[in-house]
């Protein structure tokens, strides 16, 4: 428990946590404001010189808002996930740090593991609380039924379980010797590669890019977390053997 | 981390200036009423600057005031046995960076509870050694034979420590990772040892004599049974220097210590074992006498007298039939040194 308390203080201490936690919560209020606003925001850009009739535009809802979340969390939120992977393995070796750490009893696949543990519980924890600040600042401006609430609650979950995987990728790319950005940038070509899948939508169903869909599958779940497995698997297998 | 930091700015401000610059080139009339463009500009430079602003406000190093330690009580070198350490010993080790062998066979045999010199010039392959024997590189071919690490202490050569925390901060961390008990006493007493003990600032902060005897504290804390320290009195003052080296000292007998360093001086001062390592290869290793008897030379005397006129001590030497007689003035540097420094006080 020792070292997994270290990794969270090393992810408190890194810069790119606090922007996460800060452009997480700046997105959960905005994205209900701006789904609400979005009328008067389209006739305000369009001016005079666009006929565009807001009027005839359907009445904001709350499925706009959970969208423009989902967009969110699909276009930043996850890049900065990258980000703050890299600033956990990469970024102890690039520093020095882990050198005096794994001369102690800790084994490798233990450093390994909490610095994944650390990384999801940090990522979870803030995306559950921007979650539910979206949806309380959501109920307080559109009509929220507590049975629409399911729709993102499960595309929250579905979008974490994507971003464990993106995890995975981002630590196996610092187990085999990427520096700090190389791991993020690993992370992030993670994304966009399962962006690009997304194209085809046949792909949805049974695989990773059917989780950055507010109708996530189980299909699309299940091989998931067994990419994320074999990713962890690799990882671990990878830093075993690294030199530092 | 710098590069980063310096990218994400050139970013924010590249975006801020293109907002701002849409919004001056946006007709008034098609602004939304509420706000006009100095509000719309206010909204474009709080949203653009949100970031750096949680960043600064919440993200910032948070030291706090240190915890109260207690006085240590004792010494932390009192808490090794009496008599113990660990042999540690390397067989036919090998290592290559592609084409180009830094370790070519090397075999050492450091015996329990010695003071054991690893000497080479720079680029050796010293580092590279106990990097190896510590398991952070990985040997082509070889063994290597050592206690668990539990009961190791280690000092990098290059000592870097999580950077926002105190030293005592560190000290507790590694105490806890390596299992030792009473970790607050240890913490004390290393602190102590290190002369760190009113220091309360991060590690970031330290200067590079600090960290490297902050080094020697945590490989100390856990009072393992072998040490290997690479280069442990380097970026040190000559006070400081003498500090560590009696700190090793002390532990002669109490615990194995294996160190690298290129400077003779600190070799004859502490060790009785020494290895040379020269082109790969371990050239002669022994104790300190057995490489002098072996390699130096056997008539050669140094001798430390007071003189009240030391041309003529010169004189009536060579007359004695010595030769080669070179008289220095007494005293040594870094003794006149501690003395100025302490009058100076």
């Amino acid at each position: 428990m020792t070292l997994l308390a270290r990794q969270f203080r090393v992810l408190r201490a890194s810069w790119a946590t606090w922007v996460l936690a800060g452009f997480a919560l700046f997105f959960a209020v905005l994205a209900p404001v701006t789904a609400t606003f979005m009328p008067e925001i389209l006739g305000s850009l369009a001016g005079g010189e666009i006929p565009i009739d807001v009027s005839a535009l359907p009445d904001p809802t709350a499925a706009d808002a959970w969208v423009q979340w989902s967009s969110n969390l699909n276009q930043i939120i996850i890049i900065l996930v990258a980000i703050v992977a890299a600033s956990t393995i990469s970024a102890d070796i690039a520093r020095g740090s882990a050198v005096p750490i794994l001369a102690r009893p800790v084994s490798r696949t233990w450093y390994w593991g909490s610095a994944f543990l650390a990384v999801t519980v940090a990522v979870t924890l803030i995306t559950v609380v921007s979650t539910a600040l979206m949806t309380g600042v959501t109920a307080l401006l559109l009509d929220v039924s507590p049975t629409a609430l399911r729709t993102p609650a499960l595309a929250t979950a579905a979008w974490l379980l994507f971003a464990c995987s993106l995890i995975a990728v981002t630590l196996l790319a610092s187990s085999l010797g990427a520096p700090t950005l190389g791991a993020a940038a690993a992370g992030v070509g993670w994304f966009a590669l399962t962006a690009l899948a997304g194209l085809w939508t046949a792909s949805h169903a049974w695989s990773p890019t059917g989780l950055l869909t507010l109708e996530p599958t189980w299909g699309a779940a299940a091989v998931t977390a067994l990419v994320t497995a074999g990713m962890v698997a690799a990882g671990l297998a990878a830093f075993r053997r690294r030199e530092i | 981390m710098i590069y980063a930091a310096i990218t994400l700015a050139v970013a924010q401000v590249t975006l801020l200036v293109v907002a701002l610059t849409v919004l001056l080139r946006t007709p008034t009339d098609r602004l939304s009423k509420g706000l006009g463009r100095w509000g719309w500009a206010a909204v474009v430079i709080v949203a653009n600057l949100i970031g750096p602003i949680l960043f600064l406000t919440l993200g910032r190093e948070r030291t706090g005031p240190a915890a109260a330690l207690p006085a240590p009580a004792g010494h932390l070198i009192d808490r090794f046995p009496s008599t113990g350490g660990a042999p540690l010993r390397t067989r036919a080790l090998r290592k290559s960076f592609r084409d180009h062998v830094v370790l070519d066979g090397v075999d050492l045999d450091v015996p329990a509870g010695s003071i054991y010199g690893f000497l080479g010039p720079n680029g050796s392959g010293k580092t590279t050694a106990l990097r190896v024997i510590m398991g952070f590189a990985h040997a082509d071919s070889g063994t290597v034979d050592l206690p668990a690490r539990a009961d190791i202490g280690h000092l990098p050569d290059v000592p870097a420590f999580d950077p926002w925390l105190s030293p005592a901060g560190y000290l507790r961390l590694a105490a806890r990772l390596s299992g030792a008990d009473d970790v607050e006493e240890r913490v004390a007493e290393a602190l102590d040892l290190s002369g760190l003990r009113h220091v309360r600032r991060p590690i970031g902060g330290l200067s590079r004599g600090m960290r490297q005897r902050l080094g020697i504290a945590q490989a100390l804390i856990h009072t393992p049974q072998l040490i290997i320290l690479d280069e442990p009195t380097s970026a040190l003052d000559p006070i400081a220097r003498g500090e560590v080296l009696d700190t090793i000292a002390a532990l002669r007998g109490r615990a194995t210590v294996f160190f690298s360093t290129h400077s003779m001086a600190d070799v004859e001062r502490v060790c009785d074992h020494a290895a040379f390592l020269g082109g790969g290869r371990i050239i002669a290793a022994g104790t300190l006498t057995e490489l002098v008897g072996r390699y130096g030379d056997p008539h050669q005397v140094t001798a430390t007298f007071h003189s009240p006129d030391a041309a003529r001590t010169g004189q009536l030497l060579e007359d004695a039939g010595f030769r080669d007689v070179h008289l220095t003035t007494a005293g040594r540097l870094d003794a006149a040194f501690a003395t100025a420094l302490e009058g100076s006080r």
